[in-house]
Order: structure tokens, then sequence, then C-alpha cells
């Protein structure tokens, strides 16, 4: 202490009080940017070129959060293609999700009998609850869809071959933690799609051969999701799968530090990687231009989620979740459509005739124990990550020009096709034309189930408060109640939709046989309005039928206003 | 590749520089071996049979080469006279191959001429050292931890139930086997099954859809079971109709018991309606015991 004490006189003797504390500053600087000095800074700013030796390299090798990027890039690669920064994009969404979810989870207990209504207290009782939840909610929508064009963007530059096929590998394991992590967070609001999507998602693992009542029994904690259930998917989601995915970040990270960003693949030899091999004029130093390049990326990409999330986009919460009732038309999440698409396959080999694949299907139970749903939902399901993460070690082909690559990337966009293909019958309506894939009850439960879905916000209940005309009133042809455009305009739709659906048979080939309705509006309190529909038909057999359906909407409900 | 290789403990080669710890030993030819030094390359030089072309003992020349691939350690270079034996430090399991080396008379290009030298080793394969097996054996302990923390980790994570939790015996009167005034199939929410009645036969039906585990529901105009998550269909009696659902429903084993609780039917094996006994008075309903559906085809 003396001796620091003594040294600090003395300099302030030999050149002054303000020039040591200047001096003294600086350095304290210096240590917090590892390396560069005020001046450097300046210098990095003002856009000066870098001094030789460049110390501007030093934060890269002394300091952690430098040392996870390259010090330069090739020229090349520092245009929007062929990277499109997608790498970039994808880590940063993953830190936009690690903030927002920490900030959820303040106000978050993961327990059936407080989830919800904490749930309702974010979005109604904390500041900028709403806005966190929807950007953690959007965020974890739109890191799906990145990382997935990443990889997308990968196969076609072909940058996966040689020397970054563990690059590659590491790059399948994160997209599959992004999927887990967006699947796990699905369960914690514990409404009705939480519970149902989950249900569904976790009974495809009971259905596995040898493994899969363990397995369920482990995801669910019980035989039917609850209070264990809950807990487990919430430990999985802010604890196991953050984990894992910032391991796999940093191994992939650092493979980007090792082989560099491969080129646009006509700018190198077959089998060459030149990435590390850059001529000092072709250089990009991190510092400052990619820097200050990336900052602006992520400023655009939060200034856009903000704002959407800000307006149009609404994360659904849905009723409170009740392990009696599933809604109509539960479906899994968007981007694993693909996978329920393959469990509606019927067959084991669909493409043969009806009656020869009937005959398959019994074979190939009896011979081996398959089922069409163990097939395509549980060997064929997981193999597609499987196969995803082995195509750098099997694919032959050393070049990465597009013109070398036809057959592959013809796979490529077969394989994309077929993805899309299944994900739209993994939609309750199924592909259009076939009716693969198509779920549906009677024309009628279909129609009631347009205008008034179990879950959400259907067309009756957008029609303002004073509108809903108490009284009855016929839709075959719709009645026009007085002062109520909404509401008329509500009846000649339903007449419309009856009409078609009397003309049109769905892909299951249902018809809407000779149907009448009506609509029956009654003030049951002074501030709650009843709404019936009543379809009365034909059934096929030549039986009148009636289906009706109810809702209730609150003088205060403000759906209109939405 | 470009790593150089770095000394172990004990195997650190006379001349090379020691790793902090140990002293550097002074630059005289045949150099004291370190302390704990376990096979030193000097000696083993003397009895390989390989090295046979160089007089044993004899001192490598000054200078000489470092086999390819494995590049000289910083310090190892320095002191002029030591003997080249710094490529034990990267291969310590084989000190025949690597000693044979330096004993070669020529040290003329090192890539051309380490070829043969090391060709010839494998004629005397390297036994196991002790340390080696011992490696082996901590292990295939080590193994043997983790494969147990695996087993363990799974009995712990598996889910506990209390008694009762599922399955249990539910008593039903026989007239809560039949349908409701709208037509619907009386159920048990708490033990989750129809209770379904066609003509003089029952069964308690599990409500969850053999497909993916969704509550199906009863279509009242079809007088069926409808499935609101991917439209498997089925009749009253649970038998598939339609739908990706592999197997028609599952059902729980039944006990009819009568007046004085004697049971006097139960469900058979594959679960299919019971027909129901003059005398029936109360239904057990054993939800512990599930009978899976017939797969349909």
């Amino acid at each position: 202490m003396a001796i620091i004490g003594k040294r600090l006189v003395d300099q302030v003797r030999s050149t002054g009080l303000k020039a040591t504390v200047a001096q003294r500053l600086d350095d304290g600087f210096t240590r917090l940017t590892s390396g560069l000095s005020w001046n450097d800074v300046r210098g990095v700013l003002r856009g000066d070129p870098p001094g030789k030796p460049n110390n501007r390299v030093k934060p890269h090798t002394e300091a952690f959060w430098f040392h996870i990027r390259p010090t330069f890039y090739h020229e090349a690669v520092t245009t929007l293609y062929p990277t499109f920064r997608l790498g970039y994009m994808s880590a940063l969404f993953f830190a936009i999700e690690i903030i927002t979810g920490i900030f959820l989870m303040i106000f978050y207990t993961p327990s059936p009998e407080r989830a919800y209504q904490n749930m309702l207290d974010i979005l109604t009782n904390v500041p900028f609850g709403q806005l966190m939840r929807d950007m953690h909610r959007l965020g974890a929508e739109v890191m799906v869809v990145v990382v997935t064009i990443h990889m997308w963007r990968t196969f076609l530059t072909a940058s996966y071959k040689k020397p970054r096929q563990f690059t590659w590998f590491t790059g399948v394991i994160l997209l599959i933690v992004t999927m887990f992590l967006s699947f796990s967070g699905y369960l914690l609001p514990w409404d009705q799609l939480a519970l149902w999507a989950v249900t569904i998602g976790t009974s495809m693992a009971d259905a596995a051969p040898l493994v899969g009542p363990q397995v369920n029994l482990l995801l669910r904690g019980a035989p039917d999701i609850g209070a264990g259930g809950l807990l487990r998917f919430y430990l999985f989601h802010v604890v196991l799968f953050p984990l894992i995915g910032v391991i796999f970040v940093a191994v992939h990270y650092y493979k980007v530090v090792r082989y560099g960003i491969s080129l646009p693949p006509e700018m190198e030899g077959v089998g060459e990687d030149s990435a590390r091999k850059v001529a000092p004029d072709k250089r990009v130093n991190f510092m400052p231009d990619i820097l200050t390049n990336e900052l602006v990326y992520a400023a655009i990409a939060i200034a856009l989620l903000t704002i959407a999330s800000g307006t149009f986009y609404n994360a659904a919460l849905e009723t409170h979740s009740n392990p009696l009732v599933t809604p109509n038309h539960t479906v899994a999440p968007w981007y694993f459509y693909w996978l329920q698409g393959l469990i509606k396959i019927p067959h084991v080999l669909p493409i043969l005739p009806e009656a020869l694949s009937s005959q398959v299907d019994t074979l190939a139970f009896n011979l081996l124990g398959i089922t069409p749903k163990i097939l395509w939902g549980i060997i064929v399901g997981p193999v597609i990550p499987l196969l995803l993460m082995v195509v750098p070690y099997i694919d032959p082909n050393p070049s990465r020009r597009y013109s070398d690559r036809k057959v592959m990337i013809t796979l490529g966009v077969l394989f994309e096709v077929a993805i899309l293909y299944l994900s739209l019958a993994g939609i309750p309506t199924g592909v259009p034309v076939t009716n693969f894939g198509f779920v549906g009850g009677d024309p009628a439960s279909e129609i009631a189930q347009e205008f008034m879905p179990d879950e959400g916000i259907g067309k009756v209940k957008r029609v303002p408060w004073d509108q809903l005309a108490v009284g009855t009133w016929q839709i075959v042809p719709p009645d026009e109640a007085p002062n109520a455009p909404e509401f008329n305009l509500l009846l000649r739709e339903l007449q419309q939709d009856m009409d078609h659906r009397t003309r049109q048979a769905d892909p299951n080939g249902k018809k809407l046989n000779g149907g009448t309705a009506n609509v029956r509006v009654k003030l049951i309190q002074p501030d709650v309005k009843e709404f019936t529909l009543t379809i009365s038909f034909t059934d096929d057999k030549g039986q009148p039928q009636q289906y009706s359906k109810t809702n209730y909407l609150h003088r205060n409900s403000g759906y209109d206003k939405e | 590749m470009s790593e150089t290789p770095t000394s172990p403990r004990g195997a650190t080669p006379p001349g090379a520089k020691a790793p902090p710890g140990f002293k550097a030993p002074s630059g005289a030819a045949p150099a004291p071996k370190p302390v704990d030094a376990p096979a030193p390359p000097v000696e083993t030089v003397a009895d390989a049979p390989v090295g046979a072309a160089a007089p044993p003992g004899a001192k490598p020349p000054p200078g000489a080469k470092a086999p390819p691939g494995a590049k000289a350690p910083p310090g190892a270079a320095a002191p002029k006279p030591a003997p080249a034996a710094v490529p034990v430090a990267a291969v310590v399991m084989a000190p025949v191959a690597v000693a044979a080396k330096p004993a070669a008379p020529k040290p003329v290009p090192a890539k051309v001429e380490a070829a043969p030298a090391v060709a010839a080793a494998p004629a005397a394969p390297k036994a196991v050292s002790r340390r080696e097996f011992l490696n082996y054996v901590w292990g295939a302990s080590m193994a043997l931890f983790l494969a147990q923390f695996g087993g363990i980790s799974f009995l712990f994570a598996m889910p506990r139930f209390r008694e009762g939790e599922v399955g249990g015996r539910f008593s039903q009167s026989v007239a809560d086997f039949g349908y409701d005034a709208n037509g619907q199939p009386n159920a048990n929410n708490v033990g989750k099954f129809w209770m379904v009645k066609v003509g003089d036969t029952i069964n308690a039906i599990y409500k969850v859809c053999t497909h993916l585990g969704c509550l199906y529901g009863w279509n009242s105009t079809g007088k069926i079971f409808a499935c609101p998550c991917h439209g498997s269909q089925f009749e009253v009696n649970g038998k598939w109709i339609a739908g990706p659902a592999p197997r028609s429903l599952d059902a729980f084993k039944m006990q009819v018991l009568d007046t004085s609780g004697n049971v006097i039917a139960t469900s058979n094996e594959a679960g299919e309606m019971l027909q129901l006994p003059a005398n029936a008075d109360r239904i057990v309903v054993d939800t512990g015991s599930k009978i899976s559906g017939k797969a349909h085809f």
C-alpha cells in the first residue's frame, strides 16, 4: 500500500495531478477493453485504419466476448449474400428469449393452482407484462424460422462440407433444441391449448416401441399431465434445454472462429477451403466494421420485434386448462405440423391402392409389430433430424458449386416440398384437393366451430353487445334485425356458409342435408346475453337431427374492439 | 497438427526444457534422468533389437532431427549437445519405436529416414505398461459409475404415485350404465370411463383416444364417439370406424356383483362387451387394469 501510494505521489510530483489522473483513468479503461486505450477506441469510432501491429485484435485474444468472434472476415462474406447474417440472428433471438424469459419468470409459478392466474397477472397487472410475453412468444417463433432458414442457406451454399461437417452437426442439434425449447414453453400458460397440444406431443413419445411408456411417464410426471408434468416442462424450458443450447452455441461459435465463414461457392476451387487464407487486402476487420454492422442488425431486429409485439401481435391465451374437455381442432404448434401430418398417414405404404395397402399394414403388424403410427410418427419422424445430422458425412461430392450439386439440391428441394405438404396435412382442414389430413366432424358442428370456436374469439363474439338483438331469428332465409348491421351481416354469413355446405361435400363426402337454422339471443342477466345457434338437418339415415351450440357475451367483453 | 507436444510429467527427455517444477538437467550427454521417469529413452535404445544398426549406447549425433509430424518443443533444440530423444515426449507409450530413431547413423532428410525405423517397430508389440493398465481399470470403473448414475437418474426422475392416484376400483350401480336424457352415454369423469350399454351388454370404455391421448367426445348427431384432435371415430361399443387411431378404444376390467356381493361375471381378456346377468346389482370397474382395444388390421 505504502509503495503504491509512494508511486502515485511520485507520479503526481513529476507529471502533475491532471496528467496523472488522465493516465490512471486510461489505464483502467484499457483494462476494461482488454487492450484498447481511449485513443485506440476513438480511432475505431472515427474509422481510422488500424495501426501496425494492429492492437485491435487484442480483445479477440484477451477477452471472452471477443474471442468467440473472428478477428476478420473475408470481404466476400460481409455482404448480405451468402450468409444473410442468419446465424448471428439466431444467436440474437436466443439472447432476446433469455432476457424476456427471465422477466416472465419473475411473475410465474409452475403450479396448476397458480400458473394461469400468473398469466392473467402478467397480461393485466404487470407493467409491460403483455409486451414481454408477446416478445417472448413472437421471438420464439421467429427464432424457429430464422434457425430453419439458416440451415437451409447452409445447405444451399454447401457450407456444411469439409472442414465444417461438425459445425453442421451441432447446428442440427441447435435446431432441435430450438424446437424443444419452443414446445416446452407451450405448456406453461396452463390453458387449453397448452394442456392438449402437450398431451398430443407426449402421446407421440408414448407410442414409441419398448421405451415409449417410460419416456411418457418421465415427461408427464404422471399418466396424465398435471402438477408434475407442468413442473417438469418448466424445468426443461428454463434449465435443461437452455443449458444444452448454450453449450452447443459455444461449440458452434468456436467452429466458426476456427474455420471462418465459408466463401461463396463460386469463389473457391473444388475441394478448397480458403476462408482462413485471406489476403490482407481482402480482410474486413471485425472491429469496427463487422461489429457496428451487427449492432445495426440487432437494433433493427429488436425494433421490429418490439413494434410487432406492441401492435398487431397478441400471444394467444385460451381458457383455463380442462382435463375433461378436449377443444375441437386442437393442433400442435405450426412448426410441428409436419410431424402431425406424418402421423396422419393411414398406411405403412400409402402409395399403394387401398385394398393392397391394408394387407401390407396387416403384414407389417403381424411380422414386425409396426403400425402406420409407429412407422411414420415414431420411426420416420425422429429419423429426419438424424438424417440431417449425417448429411455432411454421406454427401460424397467435394464440390460446393451449385452446378455440380444438382442432385443434392434437387433432393433438398424435394425434402422441403415434402415437409410443406405434410405440414399442410397437419392442420385440421388437411391438404386441399385430396382429403389427406382432413379432420372434420359433421357439417353442422363444423359451421358452429367456424363461427363459435371452442377456443378463441369467433365471429359471434365480435358482434357488438348492443347489436345482439334479443329474439329468435331465422337464418334460411336470413331475418333482418332493426338497427343491427353487424348482427345482420353475421346472419347472412351463416346462411352463406350453410348454403355452401349444402351444395358442396367436404373431403369426407359429407353434405349438409336440408338444413334450416335459427339463432336465439336471450338476455339472461342484466349484462349477459346468451347466443344459441340451432341447426336442424337430416342425417345419412334420413333421421331429423338437431345441433346447437351456445356462446355467452358480457356487456364489457369488448371483443368487437380488439 | 501444429500443436506442440507437451512433455508429460516423468517423460521429460534429457535436454528438453523441463516443465515447471523440474530443474532442467545440465546439458551433459547421458543426461541424468529426471525424478520418477519410468522409462528413460537412452536405456531403451541400448536394449532395443531394432536399433541394432547403432552401436549400443552410442550417442546419437547431436542435432538429430525430430521425426515428421512431431515438432520439437521450443526449448528442445536449444541445448545443442543434448541427445535428440525429444520425440519420446510426444509418444510416451512407444519408447522402442521412437528410441530407435535417434540411433540411426545419418540424420539426413528426416522424413525419408524416419520411415523405415518406425516401420520396423510393429514387430515388437508394445506391452501394456502398469500405468496403461491401471488407467484402463480406472476408466472402466468410471464408466461403471456413470452407468450406475444413469440408472439412478432414471429411477430418481420417474414419477411416484400415491395409492389410488392412478387406477382405482369404482363401484357403479347397474343403472349407471346407459344413456342420459340427450342420448349421451353416462360417464365417470374421475375414473375417466364411459359406461355404455348396448342391448343387454355393458362396457367401461376408457375416455382417452387411442391415437394421441385427446379426450374424444360424444357426437349426438351420429351417435358415435368422435375425437376433436385428429378425427378418429368409434362406435358406442368402442369399435374403430375411421380416422388415424391404430386400434379400437381401450376398456377397463369389470366385475359384476350380485346383491350379496358375489362376483357373478367378469370382463373377458379382450375387453369385449359384457353380457349382463339378470341378478346383477353393482359393477366394479378397475381402472388399474386397462385392456387395449383391438388393432384394426
